[in-house]
């Protein structure tokens, strides 16, 4: 296992997204949610990593459509096939503040990948005074993430398969009446400790990332940052 | 920052100066420190609360090997600091961040450290970014000895004498940090774990008082070796001297890319700064001790400017002017009736203006800044921030347009199609990811080049909205133009905090990453900028400051311009 700063899985992730060609705007709500995914116990390199390996090759953005209901907002990809949750999940956060007091409605993402990354991303943006229940179902099985005070503060899953599923899953997400229950998770603990994370999933996150990183070479040494290499003083 | 914090009244009331003055590279690279300094308000809280500093240990052998720890009580909490003292090989001595191997390596702990915290540290601290830390180490900082005065001030010391002064006015510290890590970065604890701690809420307190207690080993290593060399005869530093002493720093591209991602905080500061300026132009009467508290500071200012000598031509020319706008200000400030006349602040503020170099100006302004402490000293605790930035996807089109053409007037004024206007990138290089400037014409990379360009980016969003309904939602349009998500945030971002962003083009062929780096070195209280090209600059910091046995004294707090200690006889 290796122990993480926060700031040090938002870094690596943003620019794991990067290099994968995530648009940066997407990137950094991405590095947002796995600090969320990783602040309340789970491994958030282990999801971040698979839904950026997932991505086609390039990547084709903004191909998704919301149909619109009384009751649902549902989010699908345009040309049919799955969502992708880095796309999807600041999408999902945006219609929720655009239905801010809508009694009653559900917005639904279907056929998503990795429906946790994408209820992780409803964690931040002034997101913070609602509490929302995000539910999914796939072949893996059912899962229910509860979102309270821009963290995640309760999670239900019969197992590991159902919450780290790359789907595709339709995810629900809707406010929340009911109060969460007392979180046990370790919200407080990242931010005085630190996040523990499986070095297997770590290991290939900073390799996603590296692919952002450019190759040093003896000009750019030398020219790239303006310092001399042996200090004269 | 607080309402009440920015509410303070004052006799009269003056306008904040405009984002479009303020946020520019060239005024930005002019900047001072100010009392408002994080250095200067870390000394300032370190004497009202009466922190208490001990050497808890100091297991250095005679030729300067081994470790030191410094503890400091603050009211509440402990830290300390590790110091870990190395016999580098002259070769292996460089400011780079791609260096492997320093005289110095360093840690601020939370509490104190146990025999095995300290054992832990021992084996990783000297590798430095190749170590892992853990959440009880607050920063992780490394030093590289002056070869210029280091030895010599052992050499001195060891022979009964004090150093020669023309040379420690040259170098003006002993040891020169390379880095100062904090925020979580290789594994120590993140900036949240210690931002609500009333001493450290301001921005890089602990990196701060990582140094001033770097600057405490130094003064002890140099004269722990000199008696070790000396034995019976040798003596310690005279405290004037020690005083001047600070700790240099080289600081290079880094800093940079923290200025654009950091939004709110940048504006933060700024707004800081301004109110700051504002309330003291605002003061009226003025008061007879802060007409004789600005004299001084300008004869001070003229002795200090005088002994800042540079090998860049460039800030020499700038220095040379500096000597004649202070000369200017002296004179106008030598008559009466310069101050014995209606708002006499701003009209002193507003000839400056008129009659000083850009540099000159913002030196007015942290003199004029630092006889009202009583007036501005709060707005240091809103030098911080909560949040990062804004994002309202309700905003309509027609919403967003209108604050984008408000607040990014400068960047739509650029002209991008041209080559010039895009010629450099931002990058991090695989070599220890340290930050690169590159040329987007003759190098690769571009591809992976960081969210610097903020200018162009928002240029871009400005064309593709052209043609959007004006009523549609940010949502529905950032919903099918997903790469516009970072340049809408930047926007709904400036139009509530306008000292957020830099106004310039930070890719254009003619841009100086050195003007970002002066700023943020100003906002932290950095003295003596030695720029050794357009990239990288050497500084001085905490040079001045009183050590932790004068904090009590009455001139604790009067460290804006130090200038060279009296010789010994």
């Amino acid at each position: 296992m290796t122990a993480l700063s926060l700031n040090e899985l938002g870094f690596a992730v943003r620019w794991a997204a990067s290099g994968a060609g995530v648009p940066i705007g997407l990137a950094e709500e991405l590095a947002q949610a796995a600090k969320a995914i990783g602040q309340a116990g789970l491994d958030p390199a282990r999801v971040v990593s698979a839904a950026l390996g997932g991505l086609t090759t390039p990547p084709r953005w903004g191909g998704l459509t919301i149909d619109r209901t009384a009751k649902t907002l549902a989010l699908r990809a345009c040309r049919g096939g799955r969502l992708m949750a880095i796309e999807a999940g600041p999408v999902l956060a945006d219609a929720m503040m655009l239905s801010e007091g809508a009694t009653g409605l559900v917005i639904q993402a279907q056929a998503i990948d990795h429906p946790l990354l994408a209820s992780a991303c409803l964690t931040a943006n002034g997101l913070t005074d609602q509490t929302i229940r995000c539910h999914w179902k796939c072949v893996d099985g059912e899962a229910d993430v509860i979102i309270d005070g821009g963290r995640i503060v309760e999670i239900r899953a019969n197992d590991d398969t159902a919450l780290y599923s790359a789907g595709p899953a339709d995810l629900n997400v809707a406010p929340d009446q009911v109060a969460p229950m007392p979180a046990d998770f370790v919200a407080d603990d990242a931010i005085e400790a630190g996040l523990i994370v499986p070095d297997g999933s770590w290991r290939r996150l900073l390799r996603m990332a590296s692919a952002s990183w450019v190759p040093s070479n003896e000009a750019s040494r030398l020219t790239g940052a303006g310092a001399g290499l042996i200090d004269t003083d | 920052m607080p309402a009440d914090t920015l509410t303070k009244a004052v006799p009269i009331a003056v306008a904040l100066r405009p984002p479009d003055q303020v946020m520019r590279l060239g005024r930005m690279g002019a900047m001072f420190q100010t009392r408002l300094s994080f250095m200067r308000s870390l000394i300032r809280r370190m004497a009202a609360e009466r922190w208490t500093f001990e050497r808890r240990c100091f297991d250095i052998d005679d030729t300067g090997f081994g470790v030191a720890i410094y503890v400091v009580h603050t009211p509440e909490r402990t830290y300390s600091l590790i110091a870990f003292a190395h016999d580098l090989p002259p070769e292996q001595r460089t400011d780079r961040v791609i260096a492997e191997a320093w005289d110095a390596t360093f840690n601020l702990f939370d509490g104190v450290p146990t025999d095995a915290d300290i054992d832990r540290l021992r084996l990783v601290t000297p590798k430095q970014e190749a170590g892992r830390f853990s959440d009880k180490e607050l920063v992780l900082a490394r030093a590289n000895k002056s070869l210029r005065l280091f030895d010599h001030v052992v050499a001195r010391l060891a022979d009964g004498r004090q150093p020669d002064i023309g040379m420690l006015v040259d170098v003006g510290y002993l040891m020169r940090t390379t880095a100062v890590y904090g925020n979580g970065k290789f594994g120590c604890a993140d900036r949240s774990k210690i931002a609500d701690r009333p001493e450290m809420r301001t921005a890089f307190q602990a990196e701060m008082l990582t140094v001033y207690l770097v600057r405490l080993f130094t003064v002890d290593l140099v004269e722990h070796i000199a008696r070790g060399q000396g034995g019976a005869g040798a003596v310690g530093l005279s405290p004037p001297i020690r005083c001047f002493l600070g700790i240099g720093n080289a600081t290079g591209l880094g800093m940079a890319p923290f200025l654009v991602s950091h939004p709110v905080l940048t504006h933060n500061w700024v707004l800081a700064r301004e109110t700051a300026l504002a309330r003291a132009r605002g003061i009226d009467p003025v008061p007879l001790s802060s007409v004789s508290a600005l004299r001084r500071l300008t004869d001070l200012a003229a002795v200090y400017v005088d002994e800042w000598v540079v090998e860049d031509a460039l800030q020499t020319e700038r220095i040379a002017e500096l000597c004649r706008d202070i000369g200017r200000l002296r004179d106008h400030i030598s008559i009466d009736a310069c101050f014995n006349r209606p708002a006499a602040i701003d009209a002193l503020y507003r000839w400056g203006e008129n009659d000083l170099s850009v540099e000159g100006q913002e030196l007015l302004v942290s003199i004029l800044l630092e006889p009202f402490g009583d007036q501005i000293d709060d707005l240091c605790h809103a030098m911080q921030a909560d949040v990062t930035d804004s994002w309202d996807p309700v905003m309509s089109i027609a919403t967003l347009r209108s604050n984008l053409q408000a607040a990014f007037a400068w960047a739509l004024a650029i002209d991008f199609a041209s080559p010039q206007s895009t010629k450099r990138f931002w990058y991090y290089s695989d070599e220890k990811l340290e930050p690169r400037f590159g040329d987007r014409t003759t190098e690769p990379g571009a591809e992976h080049e960081m969210p610097i360009a903020v200018a162009r980016d928002v240029a871009r969003l400005d064309a593709a909205l052209a043609d959007v309904d004006p009523a549609a939602t940010v949502a529905e349009f950032v919903m099918r133009n997903p790469e516009h998500r970072f340049a809408i945030r930047r926007v709904q971002t400036a139009a509530r905090y306008p000292y957020a962003e830099i106004r310039d083009n930070l890719i254009d062929a003619n841009c100086r990453p050195i003007d970002m780096l002066r700023f943020k070195l100003a906002l932290f209280g950095a003295g003596k900028y030695d720029p050794k090209s357009s990239l990288w600059t050497r500084i001085t910091l905490f040079q001045g400051a009183p050590f932790p046995e004068d904090l009590s004294s009455a001139d604790a707090d009067d460290w804006l311009f130090p200038i060279r200690p009296e010789a010994e006889a």
